[in-house]
């Protein structure tokens, strides 16, 4: 065998070499040890569990059908695992076996429930760096999970978008635990600067809680997009601003009214009621299946930043709204031929 | 090129620290001469370094510091206590304010001061990863990290009216290891361990070795500011239980606060006050942003969090079947003596056994 190996020096090239991809998604340059033909960091990063991030897709996860006995045997390696400690979680705590387990209700949602078009996704690159902007609604933050799905489930090359989230939700128990292990990360300057830096998706939301806890007769009319801090931060690391439109997710509670004294006793941005929500009880926390289309807009190129600090604040107001008449625009657009909210 | 000698001068080298560093320094003849300061005895002699059993408030340190021509101070004097005492926050912050001030007035060149990424506080509101210009703004329910953060403002406070000398503050992420005691240890040491309800919070370590090394590496160069020092990659508390085999107690946060609160104050030793770890670190994350130690420190642990962890419990799963070495143990100063001793009388039978040689050799020759 090893004779053999020496023989050719295209075949020992390539024989010697690690066969795993890097998280990059290049081929890993180290030599393989003897063993399956990977070099040692791979090895170790198979043996201790999940692959790294960026190699992530969804599409891997179970769907086949196994026999009863092995997928007992399966879950019974799985709970070892997670009794043991010995799983991987990135540097913004994502828990990549964790999601996964929840994988199947998100896409049931995602495909059944809510039934989401998405267009445009040609628009958002397969690599590198990109902030996502987009309209936020719906009361409870279910936008953000289904852009991330349409990436995940429609794009030729899945990748997993980051959610920046209000941080106040990072501050509740539970919740804060929870968004972290699925991904999300806590929208601050530093952290979209540093996630971007590193090239991944950013996905954000300017109008943050104005937008998200809006009374429904104001729906489809973005609110102010807080004070341009996203242009400043995709301007900083020269990323590129895709406008993303959300449409059918206003409609998913109707907030008729606003209880706001009830709200800041509980610490709460807002505290809606709906037609159905404190009269139903849990019930009525079911948002409505209501039919969404997602549409990823037209990159906005991001200008050359020549050093000049007093340019700055003109140009960031200008991309601002830029970003926001393009999204509105989108979003009249498909409101347009809209003939029913639920189909 | 001829290669200069720098005085190093060390602060608590009769404490954990100071000790393990000092033997490392005296393996690098750069380092000519070692001196080190503490207001106790150590417990191991040193090799080359001279002694001195001086407090930090003592004036005759600025004058020492003149003499021996100091370049270079490692102030590692800093009493972990979490009950509040006067004493040491005379020892911790005054003590390295006099120091300062002494080496305000000599020609120092560089002041090394170990700290704690706990200064920063853990707050929903930071950043993920806080860099090192953030505020100082920790917790003060704990003295120990009260003491840090009193210590942090101070040392900001000199560098900013001072130019000279550079002052340069290693912040470590939790520090676990297998000879040293810290409260993150005590706080994993016990079988069932208290966490808050519906919080998880992200941790990183730093293995001690890895402390050792980036004060030896830091010493050694020439870095000056702030740096965040930990091990790559995040775990989750619960992760870390499990790698651990603990069983997690999830309390309220309030309750948490509370009975620690109360026990310290009762000033017991018990199983409460194994939360050495105020509330608020069990709850959000406080992560330092290490890329300014790769990029300008150019230090690069060597554990991760996770293996650091991982050699922590190791550690902790062995410690039970060792024998008790703190009962058996001879004293280690008179073992020395001992040592002399019997060389001593060593060589005095060489000296005798060559004498009755000669003599016998000389025997021969008359013969």
């Amino acid at each position: 065998m090893t004779s053999k190996d020496q023989g050719s020096p295209s075949n020992r090239a390539s024989a010697g070499r690690c066969t795993a991809m890097t998280a990059k998604g290049s081929p890993c340059k180290n030599p393989a040890t003897e063993e399956g033909g990977l070099c040692p960091i791979h090895q170790k990063a198979r043996k201790s569990g999940p692959p790294p991030m960026e190699s992530w897709s969804p599409s891997l996860s179970p769907d086949r059908k196994s026999s009863l006995a092995e997928s007992l045997a399966e879950f019974r390696d799985w709970v070892g695992r997670r009794m043991r400690g010995d799983y991987v979680v990135d540097d913004w705590g994502f828990d990549e076996e964790f999601t996964q387990k929840f994988y199947p209700l998100i896409k049931w949602m995602y495909k059944k429930y809510w039934r989401v078009t998405a267009t445009g996704l040609e628009n958002v690159p397969a690599k590198g760096r990109a902030l996502l902007v987009a309209n936020h609604s719906g009361v409870l933050p279910f936008d953000g999970a289904m852009v991330i799905m349409a990436i995940l489930e429609e794009h030729p090359e899945p990748r997993l978008v980051r959610a920046l989230v209000l941080s106040l939700f990072f501050g509740l128990p539970f919740t804060g635990t929870m968004l972290q292990r699925v991904g999300q990360v806590q929208a601050s300057p530093t952290n979209s600067e540093r996630l971007l830096e590193a090239d991944e998706l950013a996905l954000v939301f300017p109008e943050g809680v104005k937008g998200i806890g809006k009374p429904f007769r104001r729906r489809y009319q973005l609110a102010r997009f807080g004070r341009g801090g996203f242009v400043r931060v995709a301007l900083k690391t020269q990323s590129p601003i895709i406008p993303v439109s959300i449409v059918g997710a206003e409609e998913i509670y109707p907030q008729i009214f606003n209880l706001k004294p009830v709200a800041s006793l509980f610490g709460l941005p807002y505290m809606p009621i709906t037609p159905t929500f404190p009269w139903l009880g849990p019930l009525g926390a079911i948002p409505l299946p209501t039919k969404w289309y997602i549409h990823f807009g037209e990159p906005i190129p991001i200008p050359e930043m020549k050093y000049r600090p007093s340019e700055e604040p003109l140009l960031v107001t200008k991309i601002s709204n830029q970003v926001r008449d393009t999204i509105q625009r989108q979003i009249f657009e498909r409101l347009k031929t809209r003939r029913s909210v639920f189909w | 090129m001829e290669k200069k000698t720098r005085s190093v001068l060390v602060t608590g080298v009769s404490h954990a620290w100071g000790a393990k560093l000092v033997p490392l320094l005296e393996e690098d003849p750069e380092f000519d001469p070692i001196i080190g300061i503490d207001f106790k005895k150590p417990e191991k002699p040193f090799k080359r370094m001279e002694f001195f059993q001086v407090d930090l408030h003592n004036p005759l340190i600025a004058e020492l510091l003149q003499v021996a021509r100091v370049d270079t101070v490692c102030h590692l004097l800093f009493l972990d206590s979490y009950m509040g005492s006067e004493e040491y926050f005379d020892q911790n912050v005054m003590g390295t304010m006099d120091l300062l001030a002494a080496c305000a007035a000599g020609e120092i060149n560089r002041v090394i001061i170990k700290s704690d990424t706990k200064v920063y506080g853990a707050d929903y509101l930071h950043p993920n990863y806080i860099t090192e210009d953030a505020e100082i703004k920790g917790f003060h329910q704990h003295r120990y990290i009260q003491d840090r953060v009193e210590l942090e403002r101070m040392v900001d406070r000199f560098t900013r009216h001072n130019k000279t000398p550079g002052v340069t503050i290693l912040r470590f992420a939790n520090v676990l290891g297998r000879t040293i005691d810290t409260p993150i240890m005590r706080y994993l040491d016990s079988n069932i361990v208290p966490t808050v309800l519906g919080h998880d919070p992200l941790f990183q370590f730093t293995h001690e070795q890895d402390v050792i090394a980036a004060l030896y590496h830091t010493i050694k160069t020439g870095a000056v500011g702030a740096y965040n020092i930990a091990g790559e990659g995040v775990l989750p508390l619960s992760q870390v239980l499990r790698i651990g085999g603990k069983h997690p107690l999830p309390v309220s946060a309030a309750l948490l606060k509370l009975t620690s609160a109360l026990w310290r104050k009762a000033g017991r030793k018990g199983v409460l006050s194994s939360v050495p770890i105020e509330a608020g670190y069990l709850k959000y994350n406080c992560l330092g942003d290490t890329t300014r130690m790769k990029k300008d420190l150019k230090f690069f642990p060597r554990y991760s969090s996770k293996d650091a962890v991982i050699d922590f419990f190791e550690h902790l799963r062995v410690r039970q079947y060792l024998p008790d070495r703190t009962a058996i143990r001879s004293d280690p100063l008179s073992s020395e003596k001992l040592q002399a001793w019997i060389q001593s009388r060593r060589r005095a039978s060489d000296y005798l056994s060559d004498l009755l040689d000669t003599f016998n050799k000389e025997g021969e020759h008359d013969q």
